[in-house]
């Protein structure tokens, strides 16, 4: 028996309006992601990708069609409804790591926590365990300006898994760095989809980056073009 | 919610907006500390001069003790009036008293009206926590007076065993310091009433009668009989009453006070706005990270209203610590009825606070509400594209 569908999209369209003018982004676009598939996003700029990225994570709503995650229709949600689901269910990666400059990595950490009741010891014991999956322990006193490009995006990951979502989604998170942090990042998320069997997201323009991802989407002009299932061709961890 | 440190640490990162920005808030509280300290000041020295069961009896139809002078007959006869409270030995709490309004000298050598009062020794009974507190009371018959610390810092001869000199007839040696529980005597010289009469050459009347009923009923009683007989027809004004109608030129400087007040606010409103407007311009990307974690639209206007309430809170705090040590000072001014100098004393009491309170609300609430709606309106998709 093969794994529950995890995301589904059904004739999904997305336009925006600029003056008089209507720009068609997404173009009847239809999907279906399994539970704890680790899923790449490509295409060239304006293809679609984010749209579609920010669709599936409850930012954004389609102009027409369904688009369904963990069996939450999310068209049927409220501006208040869909902003409680994100909290719940899905964790972002920025490819800018977005880092509250104030706050330490620990504060950072544990910000999306701060949205559930769990008391301040569970708290703590969440953000130590988040952080220590991604290798920063002895860092949750530094402010994001007193670490690395990779250790903040090092940071972001940590906040995004701390409230245990049922859905990562990466927009080019190794988008600035260098080829080592980003094999070390990628390295990070394989190991999120693999032991933690994290549904991922990730939008990229790196193919090295999608070759992590056990399976690749290509859009154009907001048309899925090409669907590319490698679950062999994985590269192995270190 | 977001939490407060979040805030607190903006705040300090851009530190040198934020002082600005706490400088003039602190600056517009300050200014209202003292203004309404002013008013507050006056205000209490003439309500601390009225007691409930005080009447001064005047010349029917004046306004004024100054103006309201009448046969020293009349007066004696007054005295006599049962219902009169008496004091522990037996004597009556009424007192005739004279004022003159000479013109004295003060330290900076430019000339003032003062109000002598030419009391009995009743006339201490009669005030608010009468007391001397340096020196020695007056002596009847002697030339003597006691004044205020407050007049006697601000005239030039007013201190312990000076002498004030008001003309070629009318000198007094000063021998003590007394103080009435912040009352409009503390404006005020006091000398012997019969030191008075004789160096102003006044002997047959007074400016008026100051008296206590002995209760409610003895008080409505005399004011009938002085009112109503043939032998009195004079008007005798509840003291409260008295002092609530010298209080009426407050009025003008509350007016003034509250508009000023209320100017200063508005232009602080501005300033609290414009740094609350850029805290949010360049925090856009965190707030739309904020937004995207699942932080709603309300915690975001809860930041930043309550980020721009601190931002006052802290300034306006800093403007009433700075007002503080104002409590020490006396000020002058001029009673419009006889344009007589009246030292008030600076009070930074409920009113001024209140107001203080009032204005850093409103500075935080109404300056911040603008930028807070601009950071709650923003798009997350759009603040997340933001640099």
């Amino acid at each position: 028996m093969g794994a529950a569908t995890s995301i589904e999209l059904y004739n999904v369209s997305k336009e925006y309006h600029r003056d008089a003018f209507t720009i068609p982004v997404l173009v009847d676009l239809d999907l279906s992601v399994d539970e704890g598939e680790f899923l790449a996003l490509m295409g060239p700029s304006g293809s679609g990708k984010t749209t579609l990225l920010n669709l599936v994570a409850g930012l954004d709503r389609a102009t027409h069609g369904e688009v369904i995650v963990h069996g939450q229709d999310l068209g049927l949600l409220s501006e208040a409804q869909i902003t409680r689901w994100r909290a719940d269910n899905v964790g972002f990666i920025f490819q800018t790591y977005n880092l509250i400059p104030v706050l330490t990595a620990f504060e950072n950490v544990e910000l999306p926590l701060l949205l559930t009741s769990l008391s301040r010891k569970r708290r703590r014991q969440n953000v130590a365990t988040a952080l220590r999956i991604v290798g920063l322990e002895g860092r949750e006193h530094h402010y994001p300006r007193q670490l690395s490009g990779g250790q903040e995006q090092r940071v972001a990951i940590a906040r995004a898994i701390v409230t245990d979502p049922y859905l990562l989604v990466a927009d080019e998170p190794t988008g600035d760095l260098d080829r080592t942090t980003a094999g070390e990042i990628l390295d990070l998320l394989q190991l999120l989809n693999r032991e933690f069997e994290k549904t991922i997201v990730m939008v990229t323009h790196d193919p090295l980056a999608a070759l992590r991802a056990g399976r690749t989407l290509h859009l154009d002009k907001g048309r899925l073009v090409d669907d590319v299932v490698r679950e062999a061709s994985v590269p192995a961890l270190p | 919610m977001i939490p407060l440190k979040y805030n607190l640490r903006n705040l300090r990162v851009r530190w040198k907006t934020t002082a600005m920005t706490m400088l003039g808030t602190g600056l517009v509280v300050w200014s209202a500390c003292l203004l309404f300290g002013l008013v507050d000041g006056l205000e209490h020295s003439l309500k601390v001069s009225g007691e409930p069961l005080d009447l001064i009896v005047m010349r029917p139809g004046s306004t004024n003790e100054t103006t309201g002078g009448f046969a020293s007959s009349k007066a004696d006869q007054l005295l006599t009036l049962p219902g009169i409270a008496r004091d522990e030995a037996g004597h009556p709490m009424a007192a005739e008293e004279i004022l003159n309004i000479p013109i004295a000298v003060r330290g900076n050598g430019t000339r003032t009206n003062v109000i002598v009062r030419g009391v009995q020794p009743a006339s201490r009974r009669l005030r608010p926590d009468f007391r001397i507190i340096e020196g020695r009371d007056l002596e009847p018959g002697k030339g003597e007076c006691i004044v205020s610390s407050a007049t006697s810092r601000r005239f030039r001869g007013a201190q312990i065993g000076g002498r004030l000199d008001f003309g070629d007839r009318e000198a007094y040696q000063v021998v003590g310091i007394f103080t009435a529980g912040g009352s409009s005597a503390e404006s005020e010289i006091w000398a012997d009433f019969q030191d008075v009469v004789r160096n102003t050459g006044r002997s047959g009347s007074v400016s008026c009668v100051q008296l206590r009923a002995a209760d409610r009923s003895a008080y409505d009683k005399l004011r009938e009989a002085i009112e109503g007989e043939a032998r009195f027809k004079l008007a005798a004004i509840p003291e409260p009453v008295y002092f609530l109608n010298q209080s009426r030129s407050s009025v003008f400087l509350k007016g003034a006070g509250t508009l000023i007040a209320v100017l200063l606010t508005i232009g602080a409103m501005f300033a609290a706005a414009n740094t609350m407007f850029a805290a949010v311009s360049t925090r856009t990307r965190e707030i739309g990270t904020m937004r995207a974690l699942g932080f709603s639209r309300r915690d975001i206007l809860i930041c930043f209203l309550g980020e721009s309430l601190i931002l006052c809170a802290l300034g306006g705090a800093g403007g009433v610590l700075a007002a503080i040590p104002l409590n020490a000072w006396t000020y002058e001014t001029s009673d419009f009825n006889s344009f007589a100098s009246v030292m008030v004393a600076f009070r930074l009491g409920p009113t001024a606070l209140s107001v203080a309170i009032g204005m850093t609300l409103a500075m935080g609430l109404f300056g911040g509400m603008m930028p807070a709606l601009r950071a709650v309106r923003l798009e997350v998709i759009a603040a997340l594209r933001e640099r």
